[in-house]
């Protein structure tokens, strides 16, 4: 009985946070899902209101439009590669890094991760044009290369595929560092002294101590980083060409170009089940190690 | 990846020499020219207060810290610039340092794999050595987290002996045991060490540990070697007043006057001169000192408290002029002695032992 009343009383505690939930999260997804399926597309979506449950204003036609549409399946292929492209680089470029800053002292260390985050608390666009400054024709870093000679002439780092990737490495690459540093902070410094008095080499050790006890750690940067790069919008709209569209940048095309909210409906959900399933499959993958561990 | 190959000379148990070793972690002298010989296949055991430096020596000896000075040499090699890896030292950390991710089985092999065994050689082999430390087939599966503390240590002592090293370092492997587990342990490690054959060295902050297993005991006091010996000559005939307090309950008495071999204490005790110097201090141990029926020798004194153990008890007294004495004595009459009582002691002949 009294588990029941303050089993009662925990659900009531959690009524603000819910509400506040439903309020911020589920209501705009579920509306999002429901002008996905909406008839008529011209209009703007903001005039849905009323007619929210009126029969005969429902189709899957924006779904049919988007698996005919082989201009959808090139800018959903070229947004998931270069989702996956970014977060292996992220990876590649954080790991080391990660690994180098927690070896330091605690001081020098939080200092490390301080100027790390840092240019995250700038505006992303004051730091994408920041970045088009830089990697400009005329920018310091076309003439560094040019005076070290390994160029003769500017490159073309910019509104190419090359300038969204240097774009969207940079934005990601804070969030990376931190979570690898995290789950190499983590690890026992003395377990790598007991590999090396029981004889491991530098490279044992790294392989059998440091990166086996990181790969959890190592699986959720992956995934952030993958989240952070599919959802790409920023970079590729200032930093990219129009070569470079992702599914973020064409929604923001086929609602306020094209007027088409239900194509743009559409292709959000496709996105989001599509990261839905890889944040599930990496849970999954997780679960199923811990599983492994406790048998 | 090129495994370390396994040091040369391979009969276990090498003898270790340390000279004038010494290391400094800023102005603090934690290792403080330190010598030292361990007889191959003996069990030494380094004790000290906690901050004497102890781990650091033991750390200098594995190789995880470099000497400022001073040579380490094993089984007549010098080592003292070798890096771990090569030194061919099996180490049990203090909280153990399992590797989290493998079973225990596969923290045994870990040190075969480093020097390229074979997967099936170096399976049998870890087996073999897991059965020596009593851990069951279930438990070889297990990581360490769900091992027990007594069952880790065992993982622990396996993974650092299958390698077989010319020396076993332990870093206060009991510490972490409760009482019971530890005096199992205590126990199991000395046969384990007898059995073997391979020269140990043991850190410890218990004087009970020390005592009960080593061959010799190095005692340590501010990064110095303060009294290397037997259990018995540390515990019996310390070199100083603070090696005979860290060894256990002392009376420390001032030596009043000596003559015709008999050296006058305080409270107008006497005792047989032991040696013919004369000393400042005298070194009683409690269990020395006994109570005498009244009317004979001895000295009376006043029950100041007593302390039950069990099979013993301490009495502390005051003497006539007020110097205070502790007696452990084993009796079941003394249980009824209450404060303010009086009682008659004695001191053993052979009891007084000269400090400077």
């Amino acid at each position: 009985m009294k588990d029941r009343a303050s089993n009662a009383a925990s659900w009531l505690l959690c009524l603000p946070v819910l509400a506040l939930l439903i309020l911020c999260f589920v209501m705009p997804l579920a509306g999002m899902a429901r002008l996905s399926l909406n008839a008529g597309g011209g209009q703007s979506g903001f005039g849905l209101g009323g007619a929210l449950f009126e029969p005969g204003t429902w189709t899957v036609a924006a779904y049919a439009d988007l698996l005919a549409s082989p201009y959808f399946r090139e800018v959903l292929w070229f947004t998931l590669w270069f989702g996956v492209a970014v977060a292996v680089v992220c990876v590649l470029i954080a790991y080391p890094l990660a690994l180098a800053i927690s070896r330091l002292s605690p001081l020098a260390r939080a200092l490390a991760l301080a100027a790390i985050i840092l240019p995250k608390l700038a505006n992303v666009l004051v730091v994408v044009y920041g970045l088009k400054l830089m990697l400009g024709n005329a920018g310091p870093v076309n003439a560094l290369l040019l005076w070290l000679g390994v160029i003769d002439s500017p490159v073309r780092l910019l509104n190419n595929l090359l300038g969204v990737f240097i774009g969207k490495t940079y934005l990601i690459l804070p969030y990376t560092v931190l979570l690898l540093s995290v789950a190499l902070a983590r690890i026992d410094p003395e377990l790598n002294l007991a590999a090396r008095g029981l004889g491991a080499g530098p490279l044992q050790r790294f392989v059998r101590v440091t990166l086996a006890l990181s790969l959890p750690g190592l699986a959720t940067a992956f995934l952030v980083s993958l989240v952070f790069g599919v959802g790409a919008f920023v970079t590729p709209f200032l930093m990219g060409s129009p070569n470079q569209i992702t599914v973020s940048v064409d929604v923001q095309r086929q609602t306020f170009e094209n007027l088409n909210w239900p194509r743009g409906a559409a292709e959000s959900v496709v996105m989001l089940g599509v990261l839905m399933a890889a944040l599930g499959g990496g849970a999954g993958l997780r679960a199923l190690a811990r599983r492994k561990d406790t048998r | 990846m090129a495994a370390p190959s396994p040091p040369p000379g391979d009969d276990p148990g090498a003898g270790l020499v340390l000279s004038n070793l010494r290391r400094s972690f800023g102005r603090d002298r934690a290792v403080d020219d330190v010598s030292l010989e361990v007889e191959p296949g003996s069990l030494f055991c380094l004790l000290g207060p906690s901050g004497c430096g102890k781990t650091t020596l033991l750390r200098l000896i594995a190789g995880y810290q470099a000497a400022d000075c001073g040579a380490i040499r094993l089984g007549g090699r010098d080592i003292t610039t070798l890096g771990p890896e090569h030194r061919g030292i099996g180490m049990v950390f203090q909280h153990y340092a399992l590797f989290p991710h493998l079973s225990a089985r596969d923290n045994v092999a870990f040190g075969l794999a480093a020097r390229g065994v074979a997967r099936g050689e170096r399976r049998q082999q870890a087996e073999a050595m897991l059965d020596r430390v009593g851990l069951s087939a279930a438990e070889r599966k297990r990581r360490p987290r769900r091992l027990s503390g007594g069952q880790q240590q065992r993982v622990a002592l396996a993974r650092a002996l299958v390698i077989e090293p010319k020396l076993l370092l332990l870093d206060e492997p009991m510490a972490n045991l409760d009482r019971r587990l530890r005096e199992q342990m205590r126990e199991e490690i000395r046969d384990l060490q007898r059995r073997t054959g391979v020269t140990t060295i043991f850190v410890t902050h218990d004087q009970e540990e020390a005592l009960s297993l080593a061959d010799k005991i190095g005692v340590m006091m501010d990064g110095r070697m303060a009294q290397i010996g037997s259990p018995d000559d540390i515990y019996n005939r310390p070199v100083d007043a603070r090696v005979s307090r860290f060894l256990g309950d002392a009376n420390l008495l001032a030596l009043q006057s000596s003559h015709a071999g008999q050296w006058q204490l305080p409270g107008g005790m006497a005792v047989a001169a032991n040696g013919r110097a004369t000393p400042a201090q005298v070194m009683i141990r409690p269990e020395r000192i006994r109570p005498v029926e009244a009317g004979r020798a001895g000295v009376g004194a006043h029950v100041v408290s007593t302390t039950f153990l069990g099979a013993d008890r301490i009495i502390d007294m005051q003497l006539g002029d007020g110097t205070p004495l502790r007696m452990r004595a084993r009796r079941e009459r003394y249980d009824r002695l209450a404060p303010g009582d009086t009682l008659r002691v004695a001191l053993d002949d052979d009891a007084a032992w000269p400090l400077a």
